[in-house]
């Protein structure tokens, strides 16, 4: 169902945490709250879930609004940062604990549930007899089972070791769209925000400050700093010339969008500096080459002591100490102010 | 009475994440009013009664040269009795942990023993088999049999010291003596007024020994009296010299808990004895253990043997280990769920309500038990009529006695559950009570139940409340123990105080284990 969230104030004792968060998830969307820790977002969760309760606002699953409800009138379901499973007992109770004992179909749907992440057959184990990353999956079918309104899963992937996350998170979204639940995953991993989510909220001190798909947010950033944390940037001081360009010390530069000319800042993404021979562009030295592989990231100074980093292909041959020249490839985020 | 100031005392304070002022549920709150309510009644109750007496009757009775003199004779005592069990408990420790003693494990075991030796039964051995008494006897007695309560937290503290610590103060040209004192201070301090605490409340040892102290005025007094407002003004005086040791007391715990906080990387190297100090260290935790452990057992089996307990009836023994074993299994049984609903509440909900509920529970720890047992008389006289000197009153008077260990085995139990299973149960339909009781009990119960068991062996050795609150007609092994000894019967009391012993052994055996496992 839809999830409206409008306004929440919400304070603990001097601490304003929520200063009016406002935040829509649509049917069957996946949405990402990204922001960094403190900023309010598990505060936010957590009212949404309604552990805590809000000082102002409301709060909407579909067309009721739940603000003041008891979390076990609210039809949400929670997947919490450790899976939290119940120790004592069994993964397909652990899964049904939320359907009504004697309920006609329950032992099918914990089946149909545990297929959906992927553990048919693991019924009859204890929490403590599966990994980590199957913990976490039970956490969702356990969640997903009672057919909530709303998932809610509070940076569920942070216990598990890296290399798991990556296919942990690919099946945690597949089973939420083969659920076709509507989803909210809290984060401060900006690459797990925009790699799984439909949606993207950047939230800071306590307000969303942006909403939109991963890709308009990266790409149109409403103020520098959600640049700087959606994506890395290097920022440098310019001037909004006309319309559409904007001058800086790596030249005049055609500009995103248009807006008042006047000073400002420009925020260059690491993949629009394009590494040329010396002599193309703005000169400066190679400081050091991070190879991972598919690409790499090449640190430079430039002549004007600006230091900046580039995205290139992996099989570019830099080495420290050689000169290159740096030019920026495509339009550029201008920021007035 | 001895274990649970200890489970109590070292019950680490901790409020979980995410327990923000939330209103505790009604079907918690109102059991856990009725314990508080329960808990609180003694004390009340003494007030009121003192307060009967009048501005007149208080002071007459302060004023009196036998208060002044009481108060001397038991806070003496306290003072004598303490200063020895940190200079034994401190020694122990360090030889036990830090050094290369042969049989350290050992001693380790022995140290913790006398908790095994109820007071009581001890200061009988002493006065079948010498003539010690008095001053002497109940200094001899006590410090024998309250050691440990210096000795196991002192222990635990050392070797869980960094040795970084000492490393530091070596490298900076100290010794390490200094460094490792000065961290061990909040853990001695804090076993030191325990010790302070149990001597100021014991009865029946000091009264084997006709050491006349406050415990045993207000018995007698008690006994001889239409006038009970001596009693109960005594009574009052004992619980404020208490509260305020129990005040010094958790000031230091919190300051121990932190110094104690964590397990270090290493272990702290350990110390090679010379010869000569090998054998005189040797030659002391032999004599200790000898004189705590060995010459209780050693004075027990010569009375068991000399044939005088022969004359002991079997039937009226069996009794006596029928209504130990039921009047105390009542009073875990009651202990034990009048203290769940508080000590859910300690582990999860913050506030003055919640420190309020909690709080009151821990009255038992600071009543002594003769003092308790007292007021229920009172209360029971005159309001109820009906329990008076039936089990119903007893089982109550456990309760309020043993609530402490309880409520701080619930607590600490309930706390190893994490709330957010709770959340999890709340989000899947359950409301506050049920997510409780499907969830975080199930998970509690072997911390629970492991409580409700302490209770129950210290229930069945407890003197005091039992002698005064017994059914008529009911004796059990404490008391029984308590008549023989009285008029001079060794021989026939030697069979209540081997099963006394034996019964002791359990937490005593588990607690030095846990000691050991430190150790080891």
């Amino acid at each position: 169902m839809k999830l409206t969230v409008t306004d929440v104030h919400k304070s603990f004792g001097a601490t304003q945490v929520l200063r009016g968060a406002s935040l829509t998830v649509q049917e069957g969307d996946l949405a990402a709250v990204l922001g960094p820790s403190g900023c309010g977002k598990t505060t936010l969760l957590r009212i949404v879930a309604g552990f805590e309760n809000l000082d102002t606002g409301s709060v909407r699953i579909g067309d009721r609004e739940v603000a003041g409800l008891p979390p076990e009138k609210r039809k949400v379901g929670i997947v919490p940062q450790e899976a939290a499973l119940f120790p004592h007992l069994s993964v397909a109770r652990n899964v049904g604990f939320g359907l009504p004992r004697g309920s006609s179909g329950r032992t099918e749907r914990i089946e149909e549930c545990l297929e959906l992440v992927g553990l048919a057959g693991y019924g009859e184990r204890m929490p403590h007899q599966i990994s980590g990353g199957q913990q976490q999956r039970v956490a969702l079918a356990r969640a997903l089972a009672p057919r909530p309104g709303v998932v809610l899963l509070d940076e569920p992937f942070n216990a598990l070791d890296r290399s798991l996350r990556v296919s942990v998170r690919d099946e945690v979204r597949a089973a939420l769209k083969r659920a076709g639940a509507t989803a909210v995953l809290v984060t401060h991993d900006q690459e797990e925000a925009l790699s799984m989510a439909d949606t993207v909220a950047v939230m800071r001190e306590g307000l969303i400050v942006q909403e939109g798909t991963p890709a308009a947010v990266y790409a149109a950033p409403r103020d520098l700093g959600v640049a700087t944390f959606v994506g890395e940037a290097v920022v440098l001081a310019a001037s909004g010339g006309g319309r559409d360009t904007v001058s800086c010390e790596l030249g005049s530069l055609p500009r995103r969008g248009d807006g008042p000319a006047g000073p400002g800042r420009v925020a260059l993404r690491p993949e629009q500096f394009v590494l040329r021979t010396p002599g193309e562009g703005s000169g400066g030295l190679v400081e050091r080459v991070e190879f991972f592989g598919h690409d790499a990231a090449v640190t430079v100074a430039l002549e004007s002591g600006t230091v900046i980093r580039a995205r290139t292909r992996g099989d570019v041959p830099h080495r420290p100490g050689d000169r290159v020249g740096v030019t920026v490839e495509g339009p550029v985020l201008f920021f007035a102010g | 009475m001895a274990i649970r100031q200890i489970s109590a005392g070292t019950a680490t304070r901790r409020t979980p994440a995410g327990t923000a002022a939330r209103r505790i549920p009604a079907g918690l709150l109102a059991p856990a009013g009725v314990t508080a309510a329960l808990a609180l009644l003694p004390v009340g109750y003494l007030l009121v009664r003192a307060g009967e007496g009048g501005v007149g009757g208080v002071t007459g009775t302060l004023l009196r040269t036998r208060t002044a003199e009481l108060a001397l004779r038991s806070l003496g005592l306290a003072a004598v009795v303490t200063a020895l069990c940190v200079a034994i408990g401190i020694s122990l420790a360090w030889l036990v942990v830090r050094s290369d003693l042969p049989g350290r494990r050992v001693f380790g075991v022995l140290a913790a023993l006398p908790l095994a030796v109820p007071s009581y039964v001890a200061a009988y051995t002493w006065v079948a088999a010498t003539d010690i008494e008095g001053f002497a006897g109940s200094v001899l007695v006590l410090t024998l049999c309250s050691y440990p309560y210096v000795y196991l937290p002192v222990a635990a503290a050392l070797s869980r010291m960094d040795p970084a610590t000492e490393e530091v103060a070596l490298s900076l040209g100290r010794g390490r003596l200094g460094v490792v004192l000065r961290q061990l201070r909040p853990s001695a301090a804090a076993g030191a007024l325990l010790v302070a605490m149990y001597v100021l409340a014991e009865f029946g040892a000091v009264a084997i020994m006709r050491f006349d102290v406050f415990t045993t005025q207000i018995y007698t007094s008690y006994r001889a009296g239409f006038n009970r407002t001596p009693a109960a003004v005594l009574g009052l005086l004992l619980v404020l010299v208490t509260l305020l040791i129990v005040a010094a007391e958790s000031r230091t715990r919190g300051r121990a808990a932190y110094a104690m906080r964590g397990a270090p990387a290493r272990r702290p190297p350990v110390i090679r004895l010379g010869g000569a100090a090998r054998a005189g260290a040797l030659a002391w935790c032999a004599a200790l253990a000898g004189l705590a452990v060995g010459f209780p057992l050693v004075s027990i089996c010569y009375w068991l043997a000399d044939g005088s307990s022969a004359g002991v009836d079997a039937t009226v023994l069996a009794e006596a280990v029928a209504a130990t074993l039921g009047v105390a299994a009542a009073g875990a049984l009651l202990t034990t769920a009048l203290a769940v609903p508080v000590g859910v509440v300690a582990a999860r909900y913050r506030g003055r309500t919640a420190a309020f509920l909690e709080q009151s529970t821990y009255v038992g720890h600071s009543l002594p038990g003769i003092v308790m047992a007292l007021s229920l008389v009172f209360f029971a006289v005159r309001y109820v009529p009906a329990i008076y000197q039936r089990w119903p009153l007893l089982v109550i008077a456990y309760a309020v006695l043993f609530m402490p260990a309880a409520v701080g085995a619930v607590r600490a139990s309930v706390l190893q559950s994490p709330p957010v299973l709770e959340e999890v149960a709340r989000s899947l339909g359950r409301s506050p009570l049920r997510a409780l009781r499907e969830v975080t009990l199930p998970l509690a119960l072997p911390g629970v139940l492991a409580g409700a068991a302490l209770v129950f062996l210290t229930a069945m050795k407890e003197l005091p409340a039992t002698l005064l609150l017994r059914p008529t007609g009911v004796e059990t092994l404490a008391t029984e123990l308590w008549t023989q000894t009285g008029s001079g019967a060794y021989g026939a009391a030697a069979p209540y105080a081997a099963l006394l012993m034996l019964l002791a052994a359990v937490p005593g055996f588990v607690l030095g284990r846990r000691s050991l496992k430190e150790v080891s």
